[in-house]
């Protein structure tokens, strides 16, 4: 531990702390643009020159380690002027075309111009031009005249992916960093650069222009992507998400996140259900349904009708478009039905590792407790690719919390989930005459898929609760809309067993309900006093740190 | 026969020339007046074929416009007074041009009792407004209905004791009788001999009008449109024209009385063809020229209150009116009729009566209506206002 | 509380309380008015709307125009500046990647609803690039639909002309992108 003052407030610090993470433990800012916590230190910016008392020169505080006694100021006259000095010198060739670069709001040499520079150019020689709006690849767009040299990018392929990419190229005033000649950025991690990237040189393609980052509002969330659970913050605007950005957390991501994480929020937009859908058995064409219609149209209609009824084998069923109350009324009743007729164990009920703790727990104690459900099932996403570094090939943030969903709901009395195989097995083999299912679709195979979604047909009621459509949701007889990870609170576990919060981003889109809800009014609508538990997950200690990155 | 011919005939010419031509025109004349003396434009917007003629097409447009629209009804009305209303208002102030000599020989029916009938129809004319008020059952309907028969009842008075006057002078009231007897030179007008009595009767016969600055039964901006508030389409024409028709007829009444009716200055009528018309000429530009005067007024002074209404007519106009009838009555029978001397004499008489007036209402100077001194209510007031 | 003041209660003499004279000086007023608004228009104040037109004043914020470019193109880089100072939120705008890498970020929609703005012009100090400009000296005309006021790209631009002030974002092609 060494003792030191900074702009005369004491600060302890383990040794080996350098200045500017020192400072930060007292409220002091000093500005950089090079250092990173999680990058070696290259030094190289020189915007966080500081003032040391005995040392002749000013020392670059990122690179300076606290040492017993020292005296920092970070705001006297020279620091100031060097301060200055840097801002001039890195914005000598900038561009500062501001009004269509993407970083402008999140920008740190905008932010340091504000506070360490506000003042005009004094160069009278035209600026230095160099490639803008360059793809390299890896969803990365460079522009080379907004780049400050921080190197940042180019340590960051060297230090952590490990498999350098990057690099500066000629000298002087027309050095410019770039990707090597005839090689991309590749590899599932690219989109981190973005992030580290002060400035705008780097932005994301997937991202660019779509909206300003001034627009967005941040909520702390959980990439849905893999079972790591990175910690995410969703960044969204008027309803829709635009991106979602790493949340520092050490014992989970750091502050990184992969590339498939950053596209995992596109289905909270697109594709959705929006309103609950009941399908209806076909009536026939009868007379009293054309008794008001006139001869000609009747022909036709007729026509048609028989033309319908002959494609679609052997049931036709129309889907409508109704208000919750019909939805959850159908759902009750087609239910009803069935633990009337054939009992509980007649239900198969498919839980969602995409959904949260608390949904799968809600779902899981209605069925277990209400209707007699002995069969549950995993459903989820197919696995996918995983790497040492962050990607699991579990692609389900939330498996673990299905699991600890049944354990307190089912296994107690027995029961264990079984794979989504088995519910094609299941209902093929007519054990299952009713589903009810959470989620998009199963995790089974294409082949598989389309034998469930044709044995559905011949099920008693189908209801699944999507966010967005499939085969799974026209194949219903009741499909309720669900929020997605955006829209709701809730938990998801990740394969290390953490578990950790979601926030709120957006509001509810269309007509959508949390399962929870679902569950709450269907079971009222059933005629149960149930209430959804809201037991505090007791099981591991929440570790989703605080603060966004 | 021939009479019914006749007699049908001048009806025919009498209303066209009141209903067809002076109503619409006095509000098209109004309207562009009003705008001259308040530095606008006016309406000149109506147009037929890009000809806009000032806006002379307005009439027409707003004809059409009253026509069509719709006739919106309060529910809460009483149905047959309500209908009846308008049209009490309006038969009222049309009938009585039936004894109006507009020349020698256009006048629809000349009775003995001509003025007299004029005053005893046109005083029916607020039983519509009253009516109407009533049957509107509307709060401010009433309150407009009340306040017309109030001045009615004060000015009615006035306005038929300055005509006592001038019956006195010519001993007669026959209407052509009347103009008949204004003959000769100029000074046998009536004006000549009760000056005072023609001003006296304008002020009434503008209350009797309800026309500014005697709106009190209208005053939009105290009772929204008083008793015709719940009136539109047809029904608010027939208010609206009766009151410009009434208008006419007291400028058509002043004429007779005042201003030789159709009588020519210095020109005897001995049977001329051309005198019979240029009579009728006559005759509608001095009663254009009133009703110009009364719409000039009528954009020059703003709403009186209603206890200045009050107190003009009680205790300005009647107690003059009454001095005028006096004196005039003592002139007529102490000097001998027809000579310079009677002239003279008249017009010294009506000098003191304007003197006493005014004596008088200086001597009433400070107190109000209730008699209270200003002083006294000013103590009352403030002591309210502490409370 | 209100205090009462008769102001003129105890000033009128005898012959202006019989109203004659006051009268007859008020008619004096308006007859002259009338007689000289009869023979000249020189005092009248009011204009023939449509055929008669008070100019604006030179700084009257009217309608939006959107600037163009010399080729034409519209000047506007889609930065979203003006959007954001909105304070009736009626700009709209959606930004897209110009086919032209000098020019990078374009506009491929933007609208402005006439009949939420307010006028105020803060989207023309807003604008780092004079593209937006509320000089035309129009006001909006009358609509019978309100969707009538959403003015779009399009029509914003052909109010618009060149501006003589530089373009920013265009930049010598040095054979990038
Ligand atoms: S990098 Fe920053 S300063 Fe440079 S153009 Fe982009 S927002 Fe502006
Ligand atoms: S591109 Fe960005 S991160 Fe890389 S050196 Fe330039 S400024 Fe730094
Ligand atoms: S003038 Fe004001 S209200 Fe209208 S668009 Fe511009 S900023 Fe918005
Ligand atoms: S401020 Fe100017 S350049 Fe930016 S979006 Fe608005 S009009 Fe376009
Ligand atoms: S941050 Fe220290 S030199 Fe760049």
């Amino acid at each position: 531990m060494a003792k030191l003052t900074i702009n005369g407030k004491d600060v302890e610090a383990a040794a080996g702390t350098n200045l500017v993470e020192a400072a930060k433990q007292v409220g002091v800012e000093i500005p950089v643009f090079c250092y990173h916590p999680k990058l070696s230190i290259a030094a190289q910016c020189r915007m966080c020159l500081v003032e040391v008392e005995k040392m002749p020169k000013l020392v670059p505080a990122c690179q300076t380690p606290v040492a017993e006694g020292m005296v920092v100021k970070t705001d006297s006259e020279r620091v100031k002027t060097a301060q200055a000095g840097v801002m001039e010198f890195l914005l000598l060739n900038h561009p500062v075309d501001c009004p269509i670069c993407d970083q402008a709001g999140e920008c740190a040499l905008q932010d340091y111009y504000m506070v360490y520079d506000l003042t005009g150019s004094r160069s009278t020689v035209g600026k230095v031009h160099k490639p803008k709006v360059q793809d390299i690849g890896g969803g990365v767009v460079l522009d080379s005249e907004r780049c400050v040299m921080c190197s940042r990018c180019v340590r960051y392929f060297d230090e952590i992916t490990g498999d350098a990419q990057m690099g500066f190229f000629n000298r002087g005033d027309r050095v410019e960093v770039s990707i090597f000649p005839d090689s991309p950025l590749h590899g599932e991690y690219c989109g981190n650069v973005v992030d580290l990237c002060p400035v705008g040189a780097l932005t994301w393609k997937d991202f660019r222009f779509k909206c300003r980052v001034w627009f967005l509002e941040k909520a702390a969330s959980v990439c849905p992507g893999c079972a790591r659970g990175c910690n995410v913050t969703v960044e969204h605007n008027e309803g829709k998400v635009f991106r979602l950005k790493p949340r520092d957390n050490e014992a989970v991501n750091q502050c990184w996140m992969c590339d498939e994480g950053r596209a995992s929020y596109k289905f909270v937009n697109e594709g959705r259900l929006l309103d609950p859908v009941v399908r209806e058995e076909k009536k026939g064409v009868t007379t009293e349904t054309l008794s008001s219609q006139r001869s000609e149209e009747r022909k036709a209609y007729v026509k048609k009708e028989e033309a319908k009824a002959g494609s679609r084998e052997p049931h036709t069923r129309k889907a409508v478009v109704v208000t919750w109350e019909r939805a959850l009324a159908v759902a009750a009743e087609q239910l009803v039905k069935v633990v009337a007729t054939k009992g509980g164990a007649a239900i198969g009920v498919v839980l969602s590792p995409q959904a949260t703790l608390e949904d799968n727990r809600a779902v899981v104690r209605f069925a277990a407790d209400h209707l007699g459900v002995t069969a549950f099932y995993m459903g989820g996403r197919l696995d996918g690719e995983g790497d040492a570094f962050l990607r699991l090939a579990d692609k389900n943030p939330n498996r673990a919390g299905v699991l600890a969903a049944l354990e307190m709901g089912a296994v107690a009395r027995g029961l264990a989930a079984r794979t989504a195989d088995d519910v094609v097995a299941d209902v093929e083999s007519g054990k299952l005459s009713a589903l009810i299912v959470m989620g998009n679709n199963l995790p089974v195979s294409p082949d598989a898929r389309a034998r469930l979604v044709s044995a559905a047909a011949r099920l008693d009621a189908v209801i699944v609760m999507a966010s967005n459509r499939s085969e799974l949701v026209d194949a219903a007889t009741v499909a309720l809309p669900s929020a997605t990870f955006a829209e709701k609170e809730g938990t998801f576990v990740n394969a290390m067993g953490m578990h950790q919060k979601l926030r709120r981003g957006i509001a509810l889109v269309g007509r959508a309900l949390p399962e929870t809800q679902i569950v709450q009014k269907l079971a009222a609508k059933m005629g149960f006093d149930f209430r959804p538990a809201r037991e505090a997950s007791a099981a591991s200690p929440a570790t989703a740190a605080p603060g966004a990155h | 026969m021939e009479l019914l011919l006749i007699s049908t005939l001048k009806v025919i010419l009498v209303f066209a020339i009141v209903l067809g031509a002076l109503s619409p025109l006095a509000g098209w004349a109004e309207r562009r007046q009003s705008a001259m003396i308040q530095d606008r434009v006016g309406p000149n917007r109506a147009s037929i074929g890009g000809f806009r003629a000032w806006g002379l097409f307005h009439p027409i447009a707003d004809v059409i416009k009253l026509m069509t629209k719709e006739d919106f009804v309060p529910a809460t009305r009483n149905r047959y007074l309500h209908t009846a209303a308008p049209m009490i208002a309006f038969w009222s102030a049309v009938v009585t041009f039936a004894v109006i000599p507009f020349g020698p020989w256009l006048q629809i029916a000349n009775l003995d009792i001509g003025v007299l009938f004029i005053f005893g129809i046109a005083s029916l004319g607020v039983y519509g407004a009253t009516i109407a008020g009533w049957a509107s059952n509307n709060k401010y309907s009433l309150l407009g209905a009340l306040r017309a028969s109030a001045m009615m009842l004060s000015y009615e008075v006035t306005l038929g004791l300055t005509v006592v006057g001038v019956l006195i002078c010519f001993s007669t009231v026959g209407a052509q009788e009347l103009v008949v007897a204004q003959a000769g030179p100029i000074w046998n007008w009536g004006i000549f001999k009760q000056p005072v009595a023609f001003v006296l009767f304008f002020v009434a016969a503008m209350a009797a009008t309800k026309r500014a600055p005697f709106d009190l039964p209208e005053g939009e901006s105290e009772i929204v449109a008083g008793y015709f508030l719940e009136y539109s389409g047809m029904k608010f024409v027939m208010f609206y024209m009766g009151e410009y028709i009434e208008m006419f007829l007291w400028s058509a009444l002043a004429t007779v009385l005042f201003f030789g009716g159709w009588q020519i200055p210095w020109v005897p009528f001995e049977g001329q063809t051309w005198y019979e018309f240029a009579g009728v000429a006559k005759f509608l530009a001095v009663l254009v020229a009133i009703a110009f005067l009364q719409m000039t007024v009528r954009w020059t002074l703003p709403r009186f209150r209603y206890d200045q209404v009050m107190d003009l007519g009680w205790k300005m106009l009647l107690p003059a009116s009454i001095g005028n009838v006096v004196v005039t009555a003592v002139v007529i029978i102490a000097t001998p009729a027809g000579g310079v001397l009677q002239r003279v004499a008249l017009l010294v008489g009506n000098a003191v009566v304007v003197l006493v007036a005014l004596a008088v209402a200086a001597a009433m100077k400070g107190e109000n209506k209730i008699g209270v001194t200003t002083e006294a209510l000013r103590t009352q007031r403030s002591e309210e206002a502490v409370h | 509380m209100i205090r009462v003041r008769e102001k003129y209660g105890d000033r009128m003499t005898a012959l202006e309380s019989s109203y004659l004279t006051e009268t007859l000086k008020g008619l004096s007023i308006t007859l002259r008015h009338f007689l000289e608004n009869t023979l000249t228009r020189k005092n009248t104040v009011t204009l023939n709307y449509p055929e008669e037109k008070k100019p604006y004043p030179e700084r009257f914020r009217g309608l939006h125009r959107l600037m163009k470019r010399d080729d034409g193109q519209v000047r506007c880089v889609a930065c979203m500046c003006c959007a954001t100072v909105c304070p009736a939120h009626c700009i709209k705008i959606e930004a897209g990647e110009h086919d032209d890498h000098r020019i990078e970020k374009f506009p491929i929609e933007f609208s402005i609803d006439w009949l939420r703005c307010v006028y105020c012009g803060l989207c023309v100090d807003a604008c780092p690039c004079d593209a937006i400009r509320m000089d035309t000296g129009e006001h909006p005309k009358p609509q019978i639909d309100r969707n009538g006021f959403l003015t779009t790209k399009i029509d914003l631009m052909k109010l618009g002309g060149p501006s003589v002030a530089v373009q920013g974002g265009v930049r010598p092609d040095n054979g990038e992108g």
